[in-house]
């Protein structure tokens, strides 16, 4: 009797529609084999657990709050874009928005450029000359191209989701399409592109670095587009983002990075064994 | 609701701020329980909340009338909390990988393996389940948080994140994989 393998349990548990024909024989296989029966108890003790995770409560007046913050923020950014100022003090930022906000293109190549700076650094700095002065711990080479390769496959993934979303931006909307957003993001990363491009080529992977150089004009591309696009132009667009076949690159290169930055593998579960 | 969004969502992309405001209010404590279980972080999820608000805000005129606003202001949520999770685990991967990074390359989970005498299931349970999933990379634990707390389907998820429907399915994969071996042993006790 062959048993369910953990996967097919996870999918039983939540009930996904492409598993319904294997239901009943996942339940018959589960009235039968205690095993599988235990296996698949366990992972419902452990998903309820997951559930028991509270959230902080929210009074009923929280999206008033919300929009009591946000609204002066929508005002600061239409008065921004407008030609006369006000002069009013703009509203406060959140943490994570002040890291991201402008200037985006100049914070983008800056914290490529640190990252490129302290791997190269890395690589080629030989620790003190002086036998009396104690040498700082080294990082470790190993250490050194993790922190690229993840940064490396960080930068390639934001890119692809900016490439999907242009993609399909604009589906039923009306003539003209607005790509501001994209068209700031793609010139945030176009900025660090180039020196990741840089650091990939020191550190020998001329894979990456290749595929990064493609990715830079097709975001260099999106980066020079107007902010709003007619549907013929984003089609135009679209047809230069899809003629190198970068999606596909990205994703193949990134699974590639995601396995080579895996830590050790795991315990094996119970997938199919045989009785 | 629907036919309600539907209203202002019409209204407000004619620029109706009181039409935006009303969306704002429907739809806050949704997105907040979303962006909390995303970042695991009261003020991260209030940020998140914010940046899903503005950048749904910029983007409604792309919205389609047809579609389900709730559905579309997620994926708008589910994307700025990636992409918070991306910014913040570079951070820390960066110092991490530098200052401790193991022999073997893996990162520690962030709580410490209580005594079994010691345990009560409740709060530590709890405490060991936020351990877990904050050591999970970004896109397993929005595939995640979507499967088991936002009821989506693996085809839904891969529409939200932009993603293959098999790497969604694995993400989920992994997800369930690290939970369960944390927290095997206490479920079980």
């Amino acid at each position: 009797m062959k048993h369910i393998d953990a996967e097919q349990l996870i999918l039983y548990y939540y009930g996904e529609r492409d598993e319904t024909e294997n239901r009943a024989a996942v339940e018959t296989h589960l009235a039968v084999c205690r095993l599988c029966r235990g296996e698949y108890e366990v992972l419902a003790r452990t998903l309820a657990a997951v559930s028991s995770l509270p959230i902080p409560d929210r009074a009923a007046t929280y999206g008033e709050e919300v929009w009591q913050r946000l609204a002066p923020r929508l005002r600061d950014r239409d008065a921004s874009s407008a030609p006369n100022d006000t002069g009013r003090k703009p509203a406060p930022q959140s943490r994570w928005l002040d890291f991201f906000a402008w200037p985006r293109l100049a914070l983008g190549g800056a914290l490529a450029a640190l990252l490129v700076a302290a791997f190269l650094a890395g690589r080629y700095w030989q620790g003190p000359k002086s036998p009396a002065a104690p040498a700082p711990e080294p990082v470790s080479a190993q250490a050194r191209d993790r922190v690229l390769l993840s940064a490396v496959a960080d930068h390639m993934e934001r890119s692809e989701i900016l490439l999907r979303e242009l993609e399909n931006a604009g589906e039923g909307g009306g003539r003209q399409i607005d790509i501001s957003l994209q068209r700031e993001q793609a010139q945030e990363l176009a900025a660090g592109s180039r020196l990741y491009e840089q650091a990939a080529q020191q550190a020998g992977e001329t894979g990456i670095s290749n595929l990064l150089d493609d990715l830079n004009r097709v975001l260099l591309t999106v980066a020079h587009s107007p902010s709003t696009v007619s549907r013929a132009e984003l089609v135009e667009l679209r047809s230069r983002i899809e003629g190198p076949g970068i999606l596909f690159k990205l994703q193949v290169v990134n699974s590639g990075i995601e396995q080579r930055l895996k830590p050790a593998p795991e315990r094996p579960g119970p997938s199919s064994v045989q009785d | 609701m629907e036919q309600a969004d539907e209203a202002a969502v019409a209204l407000a992309q004619a620029g109706d701020e009181d039409a935006f405001r009303s969306l704002v209010e429907r739809h806050s404590r949704a997105i907040f329980r979303l962006a909390f279980r995303m970042t695991g972080n009261e003020q991260d999820a209030e940020d998140v909340v914010q940046e899903a608000f503005l950048r749904a805000h910029q983007r409604l005129r792309q919205f389609e009338s047809r579609a389900n606003f709730g559905t579309w202001l997620h994926r708008v949520a589910v994307n700025c909390a990636l992409d918070f999770m991306r910014v913040r685990r570079r951070h820390e991967s960066g110092r991490e990988e530098i200052d401790s990074v193991g022999a073997d390359g893996t990162r520690p989970l962030p709580s410490e393996d209580p005594a079994p005498d010691r345990l009560v299931f409740g709060a530590e349970v709890q405490q060991r389940v936020a351990g877990v999933l904050a050591g999970l990379a970004p896109k397993e634990r929005a595939a995640f948080v979507l499967r088991h707390f936002e009821e989506m389907s693996i085809e839904e998820i891969s529409r939200t994140m932009g993603v293959q429907a098999d790497a969604a399915k694995n993400s989920i994969f992994r997800a369930v994989r690290k939970l369960r071996k944390e927290l095997e042993p206490m479920v079980t006790r």
